[in-house]
């Protein structure tokens, strides 16, 4: 009777220490002082990069179990900055990103999909401007028990999500592809 | 060619200024970047034809004034006629730093990336937009007084100052 108690509080150390071993699930968080979100634009004909300066990413990973694992990624659209002042203030619009109206991007992940070592895809549903599309985010991950760093790229299609309407929906001044580019540290989010 | 320079600019300025004029006044749209792409590109080529000018010139000097003119005109000719070279190289290149302090990245004719010249900087992008506003006009005023002083040759002095310089008109 006496000995129980212990053998809970040990069994929970372990489990509370990421017990290696016992190859459970880590959950991570992004630590935005040491984390990048980039996007690169075409405008006639220029790469114009910007960035976004506030989000945050939430992933659990088990190596083993990679389709039990999830990457959750929260952007607040205003905090995007194209170095152009004008720029700036046009995006902020309803022709744009119309931060009034939706001041959140999200993906949001079910499951995850190992390709090889270090590298994965989170299959998912990205959400800009109330717009979800289906999207296979490919990224690298790479980390100690400490910290972690994921990073990955991929391209998106500005008109699927109403980014750019009216006069703007034509692509001969402003692309119609937006690469994305995103390093992010990882602390664990306990 | 001095001829075939001085009226391919006087049309090129001309199509400049009414580009310029419509691409700071258009509502916010792929026509306003159209128009700021041309009015830049044609700002280029200008500023080119500028230098090709003064080349030239450098080369096959320019037919004395007549010899009628009194001082004060004389002066005020060659005044007026340095402003107007001044201007045509102060307005690409204060156009230039606007460009370069907005961070607008850009390509000239879309082929030639231009580079910065100066730091991205809002409160310069403001005083230089001014500043080339500021040049276009006082080409506006230089290039009425240069054309009122050629009509005044022609129709009051009845020398041959305008007709030597006319297109059509034979070579001197």
């Amino acid at each position: 009777m006496t000995r129980a108690p212990f053998a809970m509080f040990a069994a929970g150390a372990l489990v509370a220490a990421g017990w290696p071993s016992a190859g459970g699930a880590a959950d991570w968080k992004s630590d935005p002082a040491a984390s990048r979100l980039e996007f690169v634009a075409t405008f006639e004909g220029s790469a114009v990069p910007g960035t976004f300066r506030t989000f945050d990413a939430r992933l659990r990973l088990d190596p083993e179990r990679p389709g039990e694992g999830t990457l959750d990624v929260t952007v607040r659209l205003a905090s995007a900055d194209m170095g152009i002042a004008d720029v700036n203030r046009e995006i902020a619009g309803v022709a744009w990103f119309d931060y009034a109206a939706f001041p959140q991007a999200s993906f949001r992940s079910s499951g995850l999909r190992r390709v090889t070592d270090g590298r994965y895809v989170a299959p998912g549903a990205l959400t800009i401007k109330g717009v979800s599309r289906p999207l296979e985010l490919p990224f690298a991950f790479a980390g100690s028990p400490r910290s972690a760093v994921i990073e990955g790229e991929l391209s998106l299609e500005r008109g699927a999500f109403g980014i750019g309407t009216g006069e703007w929906a034509s692509t001969g001044v402003v692309g119609p592809d937006v690469r994305v580019r995103f390093k992010v540290k990882l602390i664990p989010a306990e | 060619m001095a001829r075939g320079l001085h009226w391919g600019m006087a049309v090129l300025v001309g199509v400049q200024l009414a580009l310029g004029a419509m691409a700071v006044t258009w509502r916010v749209s792929p026509a306003k970047v159209e128009l700021f792409f041309w009015h830049k590109s044609l700002g280029f080529l200008i500023f080119a034809l500028l230098a090709l000018r003064l080349a030239w010139r450098a080369v096959d000097r320019a037919p004395p004034l007549p010899a009628a003119m009194p001082d004060w005109e004389r002066t005020a000719a060659r005044a007026n006629q340095a402003l107007l070279y001044a201007l045509l190289a102060l307005l690409p290149l204060s156009g230039w730093i606007v460009n370069s302090a907005a961070n607008v990245p850009f390509r000239i004719f879309r082929i030639v990336p231009l580079p910065a010249i100066v730091p991205p900087d809002e409160a310069v992008t403001r005083a230089f937009a001014r500043v080339h506003l500021g040049f276009a006009m006082l080409l506006l005023l230089a290039v009425a007084a240069h054309a009122g002083a050629a009509w005044r040759h022609h129709r009051v002095r009845r020398d041959d100052v305008l007709a030597r310089m006319l297109p059509w008109g034979g070579r001197t």
